[in-house]
């Protein structure tokens, strides 16, 4: 099953590879994506009771990761319909060619099967691996028009989510010597036969019995090497350039799952830290590093001019109240950061489609230049404003519920200080998003733009962002019970009890 | 064999050999110079892990050694000279710090790792000196990242960083598992190959001798 999952991706991405025309090509993302969805139903469900293994315990999935997988699947498929839209545009336009055409596909494919091969990955050396593999493989989208700026922004992307993840190897490496360590201790294994275990789940076994001391050392370069491809605060700084640079579906790809997976890489080691001795060290250190990329973000969110770099500041905002939730460690603090990935990677993909219509239509990804948005482009204007407002944390919508799980929690554990911060920088970014896309929204529109939305070509891209803003909107008022199972059962596995 | 090691001790003449070539690029300003400086770094790290094979006899370090000096000693140090041979002119990387400054700065760094290690935070492993020096590699292979202007210069930083690592991975336990060994050395190969991809594109987008990071400034805020 598992097995499946991998490959139906690689064969996607190959195919696409090889098919020389348009239609081809996309009739086979779209099915390849399709196909995706339907063989992970299966597994997500299968799951929930039990952990399932593929090839010698390589590969696995609990609870948690099937929420993880969930979250992909929904995504990615919503990428591959409005990549349709997206690319033909610019085809038409003469922007890109054939060649071009193949390539993004088949990069766009492996990108997701490189996230697949994280999620699923029992051993914490392949999961390093995979979320390398999504640098290499998002390096070239990010650099994907040869623009200069794209060029620099990949550069950066690359060099620095290299260089903090090579400190995260070290974190692998040393979680394997304390584990080596238990093993010598308890089964007197001799210095030459040294073995350890690399597998999350035989890890997760013996955590208790590793020394604290290098576990801790471990995490601290974990979450400097994962922290940087999720976008938390002080390695945060490729972000906004290869969010602003990258295809709209890729950057919608990168902030909705990419910068999960890498946080999935975290909470897997912090599972680790909890069975250990002393569990407050993980927690603070979460929450330091959320409160952070709160801060940072609210700052560079007020001061924005271009709605790209905006959302992408917004993106570490909600990474840092993942680290918050994750960081209280209590049930309803796990639980409405969990829940809060899901409803951010809804709203950010619905939002960076509504804004890549948007930026189509005006051709400037610059905040003064827009005006008047829910007149030019009466549909995915006005959801775009919906969106904002979500994004900010408006109440009747989906996003408002896990920060509000999430402060309700903080509050329960008495945590003051995060508490009052929590509050100041969610008010700070609430008053930037709403005055930003307040101005993109209304106001009146120059004259030389034309009103209406796109011809009925493009009605793919529309569809997927009327899907979204509907889930976003059923998400906020109700939690359908299937989700809150899996919820409850994935909370379990990282509070342990 | 093993005797005439103890004896001599080897192994820890060839791991200061391996810190003695990452501080010297900080001297060298040719960058065909650098790239021999770390040949020879891969080597003797990969001399070092035969050594620890030819003590612990496992065939995973033997592998381990093989593929080390197959790709990072070979393949890697070939690759960089082309890309430097395809930018045409000989290189010189300009540096924001003076040669003797940054030296002292690296035998600082050297310092405080060595007293901040000193106490052993780590029991076992086949010796705490490795460890030492392979973090002193990896903090050294940062800040020659950090001063220096050009692209190509970065990526021998990182390639720095990442044999200190290998060599912390060996002082702290003996290596990897060899399917682990192989996959990392693999997305390291793939990741110099897109830097440098990467790096013809930014000399041609920018017009200029070299890829210079001083150029890399349209994007802030």
């Amino acid at each position: 099953m598992i097995g499946l999952l991998i490959f139906i991706p690689l064969i996607t991405a190959a195919l696409c590879f090889l098919v020389k025309n348009r239609r081809g090509i996309e009739y086979i993302n779209l099915i390849g994506a399709a196909a995706l969805a339907i063989a992970a139903i299966f597994p997500i469900t299968a799951s929930h009771s039990a952990t399932i293994y593929f090839f010698r315990e390589m590969f696995f999935m609990d609870a948690l990761s099937s929420y993880f997988m969930m979250v992909l699947i929904f995504i990615a498929f919503v990428v591959a319909m409005y990549s349709v839209d997206y690319m033909g545009r610019e085809f038409k336009k003469g922007v890109i060619g054939i060649p071009e055409l193949r390539q993004y596909y088949a990069f766009l494919h492996l990108f997701i099967f490189s996230m697949v091969f994280a999620i699923v990955s029992n051993n914490i050396a392949f999961f390093w691996m995979a979320i390398e593999l999504t640098t290499l493989v998002t390096s070239l989208l990010v650099g994907f028009y040869r623009s200069k700026e794209s060029v620099e922004a990949a550069w950066k992307y690359i060099i620095l989510c290299t260089v903090s993840i090579t400190f995260g190897l070290l974190g692998v490496f040393l979680i394997y010597y304390a584990s080596t360590s238990v093993y010598e201790s308890t089964y007197q294994v001799s210095r030459l036969g040294i073995i350890g275990t690399l597998k999350w789940s035989e890890l997760r076994g013996i955590a208790h019995e590793m020394n604290p001391e290098t576990l801790k050392l471990a995490f601290i370069f974990i979450i400097v090497g994962y922290g940087a491809k999720a976008g938390l605060a002080p390695i945060h700084n490729w972000l906004p350039d290869a969010y602003s640079q990258a295809p709209t579906p890729i950057s919608a790809l990168l902030s909705g799952v990419l910068s999960k997976c890498a946080f999935l890489g975290i909470i897997r080691i912090v599972i680790l830290g909890n069975m250990s001795l002393d569990t407050s060290y993980y927690n603070h250190l979460l929450l330091i590093f959320g409160l952070v990329s709160m801060g940072i973000a609210a700052a560079f969110i007020l001061t924005q001019n271009n709605f790209k770099r905006l959302l992408a500041y917004s993106s570490i905002e909600h990474i840092g109240i993942m680290a918050i939730g994750i960081g209280i460690g209590s049930f309803w603090g796990v639980y409405g950061a969990l829940l809060h990935l899901l409803n951010h990677a809804i709203v950010k993909t619905l939002l960076f489609f509504s804004t890549g219509r948007v930026r189509l239509k005006y051709n400037s990804p610059i905040i003064d230049r827009v005006r008047g948005a829910i007149v030019v482009l009466p549909v995915s204007g006005t959801i775009m404003l919906l969106g904002a407002l979500a994004l900010a944390g408006c109440p009747p919508f989906n996003v408002f519920l896990s920060e509000f799980t999430i402060l309700k929690a903080a509050i329960d554990n008495g945590n003051w200080v995060t508490f009052a911060l929590f509050i100041l920088f969610a008010a700070i970014v609430f008053a930037g998003i709403f005055y930003h896309f307040g101005n993109m929204a209304f106001g009146k529109p120059g004259t030389d733009i034309e009103k209406g939305e796109e011809k009925s070509e493009y009605k793919k891209s529309l569809m997927a962002i009327i899907a979204l803003a509907a889930i976003m909107l059923v998400l906020g008022l109700y939690i359908p019970g299937f989700l809150d199972g899996m919820l409850n059962s994935s909370v379990k596995i990282i509070t342990g009890n | 064999m093993k005797d005439w090691m103890d004896l001599l001790y080897v192994m820890d003449f060839v791991s200061i050999g391996i810190l003695i070539t990452a501080i010297s690029i900080n001297s060298l300003s040719q960058i065909e110079a650098w790239i021999k400086a770390y040949m020879i770094n891969s080597w003797l790290l990969s001399l070092l892990i035969f050594f620890v094979a030819v003590k612990n006899p496992e065939h995973h370090l033997y592998v381990a050694s093989t593929l080390t000096f197959a790709s990072k000693g070979v393949l890697l140090p070939f690759f960089l000279k082309s890309i430097v041979k395809q930018m045409k002119k000989v290189q010189v990387v300009e540096t924001y710090l003076s040669t003797s400054l940054s030296l002292i700065i690296s035998g600082i760094i050297i310092a405080i790792v060595y007293v901040s290690l000193g106490k052993g935070i780590f029991v076992t492993g086949f010796s705490s000196f490795v460890l030492k020096i392979s973090v002193a590699v990896i903090l050294i292979g940062l800040f020659i990242m950090i001063t220096r202007r050009s692209a190509i210069a970065q990526i021998l930083g990182l390639l720095f960083m990442e044999n200190g690592v290998f060599l912390a991975g060996f002082s702290l336990t003996f290596g990897m598992p060899s399917i682990v060994e192989l996959g990392v050395v693999f997305d390291l190969l793939m990741i110099v190959i897109i830097m440098g991809v990467f790096m013809v594109q930014i000399k041609q987008k920018f017009s200029s001798d070299a890829a210079d990071m001083d150029q890399l400034t349209n994007l802030k805020g």
